[in-house]
């Protein structure tokens, strides 16, 4: 970073337009999973969405490339773009997942198998009224330390809440949906169900 | 140079492992690239570039394995139907290893990207770093397993660097080492937490409170 002070300014801007891109790309990946594992056609509808904004984040982060670094540092152009391409074929991928669920053909049952037992798992449970998870944010609980799952989506009552913040209070009814280890989930799912009382 | 050549024209070995064990591990093949391509990248290692080359090379012969197994299963127009489903998910996974690859020419063109490489990666939900892990220790001979590290700490180790030797494949039974390197995979709490064990700064257990 320290070599390039001059060109601050346009790569503050590539900085947070990448991030956005590369974390929604791979939550692209686990809602085109858990589509696929709840032949859910609302995720996958879903994950069509976020393709589209991954596409134009896309677009302004090659043309910012261009226009305004290419013209100096031609090198750091071509890796932001070659970093952009990449994450638009995991954005691909991730939609030519979710496509199968669209397609009104029950998912063939070896594809939820082949999700639960990979290594990193796609799980859903309900947080139940008696849970320690109740009335808390998702910042407050820090459950990715605590039990290794990360929540990529949570449905309260009919509503979808994708990507939720660290201020989203997780509330009784709620199913979260989560990705992480299998001794993780089984130790969140006791929480969620309100059988283990603390988060340890 | 010539680190990414390819062989052409080997014939794809068909191996009999089933539909479903190759998906799934295509499926594990496909995320563990994804985080090895950022881990090349960010630590500037054409060794890490080699090995997503190799699981590359690797997840082509699982798509053929599975284009196989499916062309073979299927009886009817129904059963086409939902085979179909397969393919297009080994196809997805296949994608990944391929853009993979193609990121990985970074490191054969002489482009100059060091100085801003870290940035792009170490500010998103979840980070990459390496963390060493010091002679006083306790996780220091423990199997990842039996720490649990990644319902511990959130932190999921990709890639171990053993002396001069990479370790790729991160098995559940695979032991930690004095002066081991772990690349991983986390939120910064989670990191931080694993670095602290690492550095033998608490003992294991200590953030479970």
């Amino acid at each position: 970073m320290g070599n390039v002070p001059e060109m601050s300014d346009p790569m503050k801007r590539v900085e947070e337009i990448f991030l956005d891109m590369k974390d929604t790309s791979e939550f692209m990946v686990d809602l085109a999973y858990s589509s696929l594992l709840y032949n859910n056609k609302e995720i996958a509808s879903e994950v069509e969405h976020l393709g589209e904004i991954v596409d134009e984040l896309s677009g302004s982060l090659q043309r910012i490339a261009v226009i305004d670094i290419g013209c100096r540092t031609p090198d750091a152009a071509m890796m932001i773009i070659k970093m952009t391409n990449f994450i638009d074929s995991i954005a691909d991928a991730a939609m030519s997942i979710s496509d199968v669920v669209l397609r009104n053909i029950e998912p063939h049952p070896i594809l939820k198998q082949v999700i639960l037992e990979s290594d990193v798992g796609i799980y859903r449970m309900e947080v139940r009224s008696s849970s320690v998870l109740v009335g808390r944010s998702l910042g407050d609980l820090h459950l990715a330390t605590e039990t290794g799952m990360w929540v990529f989506a949570v449905k309260r009552n009919v509503r979808w809440i994708y990507g939720p913040e660290k201020k989203q209070v997780i509330q009784k009814g709620d199913i979260l949906f989560v990705r992480g280890p299998e001794d993780g989930m089984k130790k969140l799912r006791k929480i969620a169900r309100g059988r283990k009382k603390t988060l340890e | 140079m010539g680190l990414f050549k390819r062989k052409h024209h080997d014939r794809i070995e068909y191996e009999n492992i089933g539909v479903k064990e190759s998906l799934i591990e295509m499926k594990d093949l496909s995320e563990q690239i994804v985080d090895l391509s950022y881990s090349a990248i960010l630590f500037d290692s054409s060794d890490i570039a080699r090995q997503v080359m190799e699981l590359e090379e690797r997840l082509d012969k699982l798509l053929y394995n599975v284009r196989i197994g499916v062309l073979l299963a299927a009886r009817n127009r129904e059963d086409a139907e939902q085979l179909s489903g397969l393919l297009q998910v080994a196809n997805a996974a296949e994608v990944i290893g391929d853009a993979s690859l193609q990121l990985m020419r970074l490191f054969e063109e002489d482009v100059e990207f060091r100085p801003f490489a870290p940035f792009f990666l170490q500010d998103g939900d979840e980070k990459i770093w390496a963390i060493r892990v010091a002679p006083g220790s306790d996780i220091i001979n423990r199997r990842i397993s039996e720490l649990g590290i990644e319902s511990e700490t959130g932190a999921r180790i990709i890639a171990i660097k053993r002396r001069s030797r990479w370790i790729y494949d991160i098995e559940p039974d695979r032991g930690i080492k004095e002066g081991d390197v772990l690349i991983s995979r986390g939120v910064e709490d989670g990191l931080k937490e694993l670095s602290a064990y690492a550095k033998g700064e608490v003992k294991w257990g200590m953030y479970r409170r």
